[in-house]
């Protein structure tokens, strides 16, 4: 309820303060709808013990962010009985205290090499590029029709030692299996 | 029902209540079993919706996160198989459809979010709400709508097995109990007819067979016991009516003989006695005079009882018995009293009487005797008026004499028909005081009674009865 609420207001917020560019506006919804989905994956995926910091759960956005306030509203909401904490960074120096990675469009170059750093870590990685999936990424949004949907790499999902609800395998659009 | 229950036989009864009884019991039982097994199944067939619609809310849980109501009615879709849900449907936390599966009805639309679990039957349908639940928050709630086919399909078939089984039950049990009741109302039925033999034969030498060692067969002992003890009697007293019979007959036959006997000595006595009175009717002695006197009325008395008495004693059990118009009697009985009634001037007057089984001779006499004593006992200053009445009785004809004479103190009303019986002195009335003893035992002989009614000076009338059976 409060989520709603919340969501509601900022899309208040945005239309009395933002002029009215429809695409702009498009965008917005698109990243609120993606920032509630990040916070929705939490509840279907299960962390090995030793990930993370002990007492927050860290949501952390890896290049520029196209989310805005919006990912701050998370910020009230809990995963467990821990905190959610938004942390945005520019290199992985500080990934070991991130839960949930969302790298971001603008690191599309180097994409491979950052893949390749998180293997192993317990980090959950979230990207929205084509092919990220291929590259060793676990879950990627795609757009189907003007619906939002993800999909879901279950194979690098495990050997970053993640267990993935089956719940959630089954609204994926597409799994890569195991 | 309870009078009619009344008729019945005792064997009737018997089969009656022991089908009635295991009838009702059959049926509380079967009706208590079928309702414990129609509240289990309806708890079974709650619950096992109600798991369905867990994992129905378990498993749309991501579905309603990520707002894909097509996984989520693929989800729904799989109900196809549970045939008896008609409706499905996810809503959203405003209430809301969701996603909706539909079986030949419509899940139901909601005024507002249901966010708690209901599992009830309504209008024929059982429905139920589950919440769902992710993370202790309440995201949507999933409805199923089930139809109760197989409760009413369970409910017929243990109403049509009931029906089935209750019918053979009666009438099993109407068999055994058509066998069985035989050991109580058999013995009963067998008394009750040997009770109608007797009664009806007077046959007491007849015993009932015993069978049994319950109370029917002491009621059987006993009943013999009783049926020896009432022949013994009947024996004795067939004895002691005979020899009564024997003594009665001897003492008539005494009384006849004596009386015939003592006439021809007594008619010697009165010869010569008035031959001796002639002979000494110019005698002088006053006193001896006197004393002829004496013995001459003495022995006319003697002559005149004993006559009586023989009279009496003719009156006897022999004679012929035939169909007699009592109308014939009564004109002979007129006809041989006619002189005293004209000299009199009696008026008789009849109702139409009967014919009768009896004795013509006898009854004349008894008419006679009763019209001779209304006239004897007339009122000095009135002419005797004489009625003759005849009225139909049970089994038997009531014949009255009333007159107008002087009457009977009722107090002498059995004294007055017994032999020799006089309630006037001779000379007031003259007479043995004969006449109503011998229509007494006229009366006996036919097996009637006779009796006097009549209140002292305002006249009285004698009532005799004739069966109207033949004797």
């Amino acid at each position: 309820m409060k989520k709603i609420l919340s969501r509601f207001l900022t899309t208040v917020l945005v239309l009395l303060l933002l002029p009215p560019l429809t695409p702009r506006l498009y965008a917005l919804e698109e990243y609120e709808v993606k920032a509630a989905f990040l916070y929705q994956f939490t509840k279907f995926v299960q962390w090995p013990e030793d990930a993370g910091s002990d007492k927050m759960f860290t949501i952390c956005i890896l290049g520029k962010d196209p989310f805005g306030d919006v990912l701050n509203q998370l910020e009230h909401q809990t995963v467990g009985d821990r905190q959610v904490n938004v942390t945005r960074m520019k290199d992985l120096e500080n990934v070991q205290a991130c839960e949930l990675l969302f790298i971001s469009d603008s690191e599309k170059q180097r994409i491979e090499k950052i893949l390749e750093d998180l293997k192993g870590r317990g980090v959950l990685t979230v990207s929205e590029v084509e092919g990220f999936l291929n590259n060793g990424g676990v879950i990627n949004f795609v757009k189907r029709g003007n619906k939002i949907k993800f999909e879901i790499n279950q194979r690098e999902a495990e050997h970053a030692g993640i267990k993935i609800s089956s719940k959630l395998l089954s609204v994926a659009s597409n799994v890569v299996a195991s | 029902m309870h009078k009619r229950f009344q008729d019945l036989l005792i064997g009737e009864k018997l089969i009656f209540i022991i089908t009635v009884t295991s009838a009702t019991a059959l049926l509380l039982a079967f009706a208590a079993f079928s309702v414990n097994n129609i509240v289990v199944f309806k708890e079974k067939q709650k619950s096992k919706l109600s798991i369905l619609a867990q994992i129905i809310a378990d498993n749309s849980q991501a579905a309603v996160s990520f707002n894909d109501p097509q996984t989520a009615e693929e989800l729904l879709s799989a109900l196809k198989a549970e045939k008896p849900i008609v409706a499905a449907a996810i809503y959203d936390l405003k209430g809301k459809i969701f996603a909706r599966y539909e079986n030949g009805d419509t899940p139901n639309v909601l005024k507002e979010a249901v966010s708690e679990k209901k599992v009830r039957y309504q209008k024929g349908y059982l429905h139920i709400y589950w919440p769902i639940i992710l993370d202790e928050q309440n995201i949507g709630t999933v409805f199923l709508k089930s139809n109760i086919g197989e409760l009413v399909q369970l409910i017929i078939s243990y109403f049509l097995f009931g029906v089935f089984i209750i019918l053979i039950c009666i009438g099993a049990a109407f068999v055994m109990a058509a066998r069985l009741q035989k050991s109580i109302s058999g013995p009963i039925t067998d008394l009750t007819h040997l009770a109608e033999d007797v009664s009806h034969d007077k046959n007491f030498s007849l015993r009932a067979v015993k069978k049994n060692n319950d109370e029917l067969g002491q009621l059987v002992d006993r009943f013999n016991e009783m049926l020896s003890e009432i022949q013994k009697r009947e024996e004795a007293l067939v004895r002691s009516n005979d020899a009564l019979t024997r003594s009665n007959r001897d003492l008539e036959q005494f009384a006849y003989v004596a009386s015939h006997d003592l006439q021809e000595p007594l008619r010697m006595v009165i010869s010569y006695v008035d031959l001796l009175a002639d002979r000494w009717k110019n005698q002088e002695d006053s006193e001896c005079k006197e004393y002829m006197g004496f013995v001459t009325e003495g022995a006319r008395r003697s002559r005149q009882l004993i006559d009586d008495l023989l009279e009496y004693s003719r009156v006897r059990n022999e004679g012929k018995v035939i169909d007699v118009d009592l109308n014939q009697v009564l004109d002979k009985a007129i006809a041989n009293v006619k002189f005293a009634i004209e000299e009199s001037r009696a008026v008789v007057t009849r109702d139409a009487l009967p014919t009768v089984t009896a004795d013509a001779i006898k009854l004349t006499q008894v008419f006679q005797n009763l019209i001779a004593n209304a006239i004897k006992f007339r009122k000095k200053e009135e002419a005797p008026k004489i009625h003759v009445s005849a009225k139909k009785g049970r089994n038997e004809w009531i014949l009255g004499v009333s007159d107008n004479g002087i009457g009977i103190d009722p107090v002498y009303s059995d004294k007055i028909f017994v032999i020799f019986k006089r309630l006037h002195t001779r000379e007031h009335y003259p007479g043995t005081g004969i006449g109503l003893a011998i229509c007494k035992r006229i009366v006996e002989q036919h097996e009637g009674r006779i009796w006097v009614e009549s209140k002292d000076g305002h006249g009285a009338t004698f009532y005799f009865t004739i069966p109207t059976t033949s004797l």
